[in-house]
């Protein structure tokens, strides 16, 4: 009974150490490593107030047991912290074991009675001390215990099963996302104070009500079902038992405290980490709204709530304000505290009954070995971390790591870095090594001049401390071979003067080069042959030198092509294709709001010799694009083209195509530009003829970008339809996830829009029309029905309107 | 007897399982949901089809790792139940207005009114 009382009250000294130090680096910690860590890593204290292991030689083990030798029985209190501390330093690797019970206000109670035996107890009064213990621990555990099953009986009889089928998808799809598999049940109970988790096994979420704005309820499970997805409620259900048997200790009642307030904000933590950064501020605002609402009955110790007392509220709004991802360094940092800690808790130790001094290796020894080799191996850590880096790109956590390195590893990177072509990491490595061996320098310095990489040579000279000789060495040898090089190298020795010098002469240098290809400069741009140049462009192989100039008022677009030497070779007029890439992203936003773009898809199986096919009504204006790409599978000649509204196609075309079948191939594929000369601008119909006998299995299209805006025939050419989730483009599925009921969406997906509705029990009819430039649709509902969405599809070329009974729906847009 | 009350979607998989002959194994109910239009999720559906299974419509049987869905209740007895559910609830118990409350709604034809009063004089609906 004895050993017993010891051994308690030991666990409870060595965990009160372990609290204490987790309370005293708290604040140190909280805004630098995440939440979950700082949640998670109580279970340290927790398996320390637990489990009865010990090394051999503790601090807290060592001092029960002089505390029982017959010396000290006789030697005074003084005595043991002093002795017991030379065996406990060998081991430790933190501060925590060193304190000794006078400054610890966990041993207050039966600690000190079991700890001071000096005052020589009778067996007796030990008996009754561990009987009163034990008698508290089971009192409490059946007391939280009734309590418990109490609370969620009286909770379950009010509730009340969710039956709409929207609500229990959405719960569904949010489980999904968490990857949580299992069904879980919903429920609403108006009794309850907020939303909550029950149940360990058949797992439940209980809400105040179900009626909640659609984000709320999405907020609310996602926040409930990250807490059964980590088994939050096991974690409380441990730490309950904790207390129940640390009773006497107020540590651990304040431990438990903390671990509630830590498991919300890590809970929050991991909620905010699947939703989008807009809506950080959207899952705040359901805390404060579940805080109005409810009843009366706050969350037991076995449920896991979403919302308690105003002062946790606040620090977890705080915290989601505050929310960022954690970096890989925060990551790394944990890892080196946890293993600080488990290696300190376990070190602490606990009495574990009489020293066995000839047992040889004492079982229980909690010490890992692993992370007290890695704590005192900086450097193999170092290596490790840069090799990992490396392989993810994180330069930061790269240049971190390389200082720590060996001269001859910075240069076996270095080395490495060249090879893969990686210049973010060679800089790196340039930047942060301190001894760079001049051998491995010097080498690679000669192989980057010798294979003319500018990038890298730039990188290289900036970077390496010269002696002033070994520069101009340098610099007379590139006077000699590499002009290029020989600037690079006259900026890095700051001699100003002749790198202005050297900058005219190569750039007189290049006008003649480019005069002998029939290139000239004149003082508003480039000339070739005469023509004034639009987009210049001459690009090194080596990539030492990028000329790119632009004249708004130029004619010609070219490109310089030069052989491997550096020569040029030829001059070339630029394609469409190219100055798309060079300018495609500048130029898109630009055009964007100006035109729309309609694209007519053509699909038909057969179409009759002589007839021809409307495609709908335009209005065509200067500036507008048009494209034909269509091709048949069978037949021998097809006709594309636009006619007037007053014309037939037989009659007179613009902008036809006629093709006939070449190569076994039947396609009329265009590109115009509506000019407003050759035809007036006005509206004209565009067909699709088989002049020649049938044509089979037509497939293409026919893409217009209106300057202006233009009525897309809807009559004749309807490119809107409804349609069933299942047969959505995996993208535009993927974005409804984050879709909550009984909201209206436009998901914008490859280029179309889909009018998404969930929780929308109603057969519907729709009404589209094309009005000033945007889609309007009108809906009506028809008839009731149990449940059911709405989802529509439009091409993405203009805004869309929505008038539910003519009433204007509020849209919320999202991009797959 | 007492029947606990069944919600429009559990009843839509009730009616699954009635008429694929009173069994039915979970794809098959999935597969009947689709083609009615449905696009539950699995998870609602397996948690409807075991709110059923607790309030005794359902039983489940395990065929292997596949669930197969028996009706513990046949659907003309669940349809008994519940108009006798609400017959005691509105009208105490009198099926008699019932009918008037039915016929007075334009609920019944008065040619369905004949067809009743002859079912009910032949002591059709002693309840």
């Amino acid at each position: 009974m004895r050993e017993v009382l010891k051994t308690a009250a030991s666990l409870s000294l060595s965990g009160s150490l372990a609290i204490l130090v987790l309370l005293v680096l708290q604040p140190l910690l909280r805004e630098r490593v995440s939440r979950r860590w700082q949640y998670y890593v109580w279970l340290i204290a927790v398996f320390r107030l637990l489990l009865p292991l010990s090394p051999e030689f503790s601090p807290v083990g060592t001092l029960f047991r002089e505390a029982e030798s017959p010396a000290a029985l006789q030697a005074e209190a003084p005595r043991p912290p002093e002795a017991a501390a030379p065996p406990g330093e060998r081991l430790t690797a933190s501060e925590p074991a060193r304190p000794v019970p006078p400054e610890d206000p966990a041993a207050e109670e039966p600690a000190p009675s079991a700890a001071e035996p000096e005052d020589p107890a009778p067996p007796e009064a030990a008996e009754v001390l561990a009987l009163v213990w034990l008698g508290g621990a089971l009192v409490l555990l059946v007391w939280k215990a009734a309590s418990c099953r109490n609370f969620s009986r009286c909770l379950r009889a009010g509730c009340r099963e969710v039956e709409d089928p929207a609500l229990l998808d959405l719960l569904a799809r949010s489980g999904e996302r968490l990857g949580v598999r299992r069904p879980v049940e919903l429920y609403e109970n108006p009794l309850a104070a907020s939303p909550m988790l029950l149940g360990l096994f058949r797992p439940c979420v209980v809400l105040p009500s179900a009626a909640l704005a659609e984000a709320d309820f999405r907020h609310t499970v996602l926040h409930e079902l990250t807490h059964y997805r980590r088994r939050d409620l096991l974690y409380k259900w441990l730490v309950q038992l904790t207390v129940c048997l640390h009773w006497f200790n107020p540590l651990a009642w304040m431990m438990a405290r903390e671990i509630d307030r830590a498991c919300e904000l890590a809970c929050d933590e991991a909620v905010l980490r699947v939703l989008e950064p807009e809506e950080h501020r959207a899952y705040g605002d359901t805390l404060l709204r579940a805080l109005e609402t409810g009843g009366g009955y706050h969350a037991a110790p076995g449920s896991a709530g979403l919302g308690e007392s105003a002062e946790l509220l606040k620090e977890r709004l705080t915290a989601i304000m505050n929310f960022k991802k954690p970096s890989r360094w925060t990551a790394l940092l944990s890892l080196v505290l946890a293993a600080a800690l488990t290696t300190g808790a376990a070190a602490a130790g606990a009495y574990t009954g009489p020293a066995k001094r000839n047992a040889g290796p004492v079982k229980g020894t909690a010490l890992p070995p692993v992370s007290v080799q890695a704590a005192s191996n900086k450097h193999l850590r170092s290596a490790l971390l840069a090799e990992e880096c490396y392989e993810d790109g994180s330069i930061t956590g790269f240049s971190l790591a390389v200082p720590f390195l060996s001269p001859e590893e910075q240069g076996a990177w270095l080395k490495r870095c060249y090879e893969d072509r990686e210049i973010a990491f060679f800089s790196a490595v340039l930047s942060q090594a301190q001894e760079l061996e001049a051998e491995i320098t010097d080498s690679i310095l000669e192989e980057v001049y010798k294979e003319g990489d500018a990038a890298f040579f730039s990188v290289l000279v900036h970077n390496l401390n010269w002696d002033e000789e070994e520069l101009d060495a340098w610099i007379t040898r590139a006077a000699k071979e590499n002009a290029a090089f020989l600037s690079i190298l006259l900026q890095a020795a700051d001699r100003d003067e002749e790198l202005e010098a050297l900058e005219e002469e190569l750039a007189a240098r290049q006008l003649a080069e480019y005069e002998t290809a029939g290139i000239t400069r004149e003082d508003d741009g480039y000339y070739y042959q005469g023509k004034p140049v639009r987009i210049f462009l001459d690009l090194r192989p080596d990539a030492s030198c990028v000329t790119l100039e632009m004249n708004p008022t130029g004619l010609l677009d070219i490109k310089v092509e030069r052989n491997s030497d550096g020569g040029i070779q030829f001059v070339r007029n630029l394609d469409a294709v190219e100055v798309a890439e060079l300018f495609g992203d500048l130029n898109a936003p630009e055009e964007e709001p100006s035109g729309i773009s309609v694209t007519i898809p053509v699909e038909e199986t057969r179409m009759q010799g002589g007839s021809w096919m409307d495609l709908g009504e335009y209005v065509l204006s200067e500036g507008d694009r048009i494209q034909y790409d269509v091709t048949a599978e069978t037949g021998e000649c097809m006709k594309i083209g636009f006619c007037g509204v007053e014309h037939r196609p037989e009659d007179i075309t613009y902008y036809g195509v006629s093709r006939r079948r070449t190569g076994g191939t039947l396609r009329c594929a265009a590109d115009f530009l509506f000019d407003g000369e050759a035809v007036k601008p006005g509206t004209y119909r565009l067909y699709l003829r088989a002049p020649e006998g049938d044509l089979g299995n037509l497939t293409g299209s026919v893409t217009l970008t209106l300057k202006q805006g233009s009525p897309p025939n809807l009559a004749d050419n309807l490119d809107a339809w409804a349609m069933e989730v299942e047969d959505l483009p995996a993208a535009a599925r993927k974005a409804m996830d984050q879709c909550a009921v009984r909201t209206w969406y436009v998901i914008h997906s490859e280029g179309r829009q889909y009018l998404y509705c969930n929780g929308f029990p109603w057969r519907y009819g729709w009404y589209p029309a094309w009005e000033e430039g945007s889609w309007q649709v009108n809906i009506r509902k028809l008839k009731k029905l149990d449940s059911g969405y709405l989802l529509l599809t439009f091409p993405d070329n203009a805004p869309l309107n929505v008038t539910l009974e003519r009433e204007p729906v509020r849209l919320t847009d999202i991009r797959a | 007897m007492h029947a606990p009350q069944i919600s429009d979607s559990e009843l839509e998989l009730m009616k699954i399982v009635w008429s694929a002959g009173g069994t039915a194994l979970y794809a098959q109910i999935m597969e009947a949901l689709a083609e009615a239009g449905r696009s539950w999720q699995k998870n609602t559906v397996i948690t409807l089809l075991s709110r059923l299974v607790d309030k005794g419509f359902l039983t489940v049987r395990k065929l292997g790792r596949r669930n197969e869905y028996a009706a513990a209740v046949s659907q003309a007895d669940y349809q008994d139940a519940q108009t006798q559910a609400l017959v005691n609830k509105l009208y105490a118990g009198s099926a008699k207005g019932l009918v008037a409350a039915l016929i007075r709604q334009e609920a019944i034809s008065p040619g369905d009114y004949e067809e009743l009063k002859r079912f009910w004089e032949k002591g059709g609906g002693e309840a």
